[in-house]
């Protein structure tokens, strides 16, 4: 300690709160306490000399600038902060100095205090440094995951426009969709992983891979939903599984056949009302044996289909007629409804207006 | 979400009351996997309180549903009405559990 010749003196002067001195070195965070009128250090817990790399002896003689690499804001702008604070304190992310000269990034939460009559900053310091790895690699996957998603198209036969809002970074929700031109069909499907997160994306693109190929054989839907969901037991681990709807609409006949596998309900819009089209189905991943069921409705000249997940289903209102008719209204409707407070998982459609 | 698990006969009855979303399925989730640490793996689970129960939820018995059959065992589930057995309806999860 600073200035000080010896413990019990720190204790009458800066620590009378304490019980015990050593209770800051019981402490699994680092604490610095940093004399408010010079900025020297004039307190670091054993689990700070340990993190920083600096003996009791050696931090008495050091400012708490000498921890700090960021330059802006300057420590002394930091401090002015945390004094403006005031009760509240402040919480920052900050880049520190070992003594080793490594650099790592620190949570950094800090308040103003008078310590027997002493103006201090008293910081909890927090090493984030693998936290902010594993961040900054799930915003990566992020950007990969969303590269998976097809863009809006639109083309003499039909328009496409996707709705995506995961509920942190990466999303247990996947969709895609292919365009057979020989035969005026297009297959597509939608992806719900139970949950949400970083395995609940693996999970999707694995499953990705597999409504890939199962849309490329010559087989029926409820056959391609069974290979799926055959294929895919192995990555369900115990209580995990998926809800997923594969379809094809053959834009000639005006026909949408479709299998769901636990996502119950879509949207259908012939222009002038909405419905809510409901089938059942058992979720992917829990039953190697699982059979599905095929539908197939038909329609009369534009219409309009909407697909989505758990997420976005449950912010519709309980009247479909509440909803906009025409494509590109609910298509709208549908992403405003992405921001409502109520959500709380992923939330994605894959919209389809066949003109 | 309050619950109640008792051991009767060397059979694990759960009742559940309210509604069981993704905080108190973890924990449920939890408590059940213990039981079948702990050697039981036959299960009845009664619904007839439940009002709500979002697929965390369904997660939960579908996990204690396929480890109890790793060890023998099965989950039965009794009391389903409403939207809860519209939804084992919908999901086919009726066909999965020995549903009573």
């Amino acid at each position: 300690m600073r200035h000080l010749d010896n413990e019990e003196e720190f204790f009458k002067t800066y620590c009378q709160y304490c019980q015990r001195l050593d209770l800051m070195d019981m402490l699994n965070d680092a604490v610095v306490i940093t004399a408010a009128s010079n900025g020297m250090i004039v307190f670091m817990n054993k689990k700070a000399c340990h993190m920083y790399g600096y003996s009791a002896q050696e931090y008495e003689q050091m400012p708490f600038a000498g921890l700090v690499e960021d330059v802006t804001p300057t420590v002394e702008n930091r401090f002015e902060q945390v004094a403006a604070s005031g009760d509240a304190g402040l919480t920052y992310i900050a880049h520190h100095l070992r003594k080793s000269g490594e650099i790592f990034t620190v949570e950094v939460s800090t308040r103003f205090l008078k310590l027997h009559g002493t103006p201090i900053f008293a910081a909890l310091i927090r090493d984030i440094t693998v936290n902010m790895q594993v961040q900054n690699e799930v915003q990566l996957a992020s950007m990969i995951q969303k590269g998976f998603l097809p863009a809006d198209l639109e083309n003499e036969l039909f328009s496409l426009k996707t709705i995506y809002y995961p509920q942190n970074y990466v999303s247990g929700d996947l969709y895609d969709y292919k365009w057979q031109k020989n035969t005026n069909q297009i297959y597509g499907y939608v992806i719900d992983i139970m949950g949400h997160g970083v395995a609940t994306a693996l999970q999707a693109s694995a499953l990705r891979v597999l409504f890939g190929q199962a849309v490329e054989t010559e087989s029926s839907l409820t056959e391609k939903l069974s290979w799926v969901n055959r294929q895919a037991m192995s990555y369900f681990a115990e209580g995990s599984f998926a809800a997923a709807l594969l379809f094809v609409i053959d834009t000639e006949k005006k026909e949408l056949s479709y299998a769901s596998a636990g996502i119950h309900h879509f949207l259908s819009s012939d222009g002038e009302d909405v419905q809510v089209v409901t089938t059942p189905g058992l979720f992917l991943g829990i039953y190697s044996d699982a059979l599905y069921t095929e539908h197939t409705m038909y329609f009369d000249g534009e219409h309009s289909f909407c697909f989505l997940t758990d997420g976005l289903m449950e912010l519709l209102p309980q009247t479909p007629a509440e909803m906009p008719s025409e494509f590109e209204q609910l298509v709208s409707y549908l992403e405003a409804k992405t921001h409502d407070s109520r959500r709380h998982d992923d939330a994605s459609a894959l919209c389809m207006y066949i003109k | 979400m309050r619950q109640e698990i008792n051991i009767q006969d060397g059979q694990v009855l759960v009742s559940l009351y309210g509604s069981l979303y993704v905080e108190e399925a973890a924990v449920l989730r939890q408590k059940l996997l213990m039981h079948i640490d702990k050697g039981y793996s036959r299960f009845l689970v009664n619904l007839s309180n439940v009002d709500y129960i979002d697929s965390s939820g369904l997660g939960v018995l579908v996990a204690i549903h396929k480890r109890s059959l790793q060890h023998g065992g099965s989950v039965a589930i009794t009391g389903l009405k409403g939207t809860v057995k519209e939804l084992f309806e919908l999901t086919r999860l009726n066909k999965v559990f020995d549903v009573q």
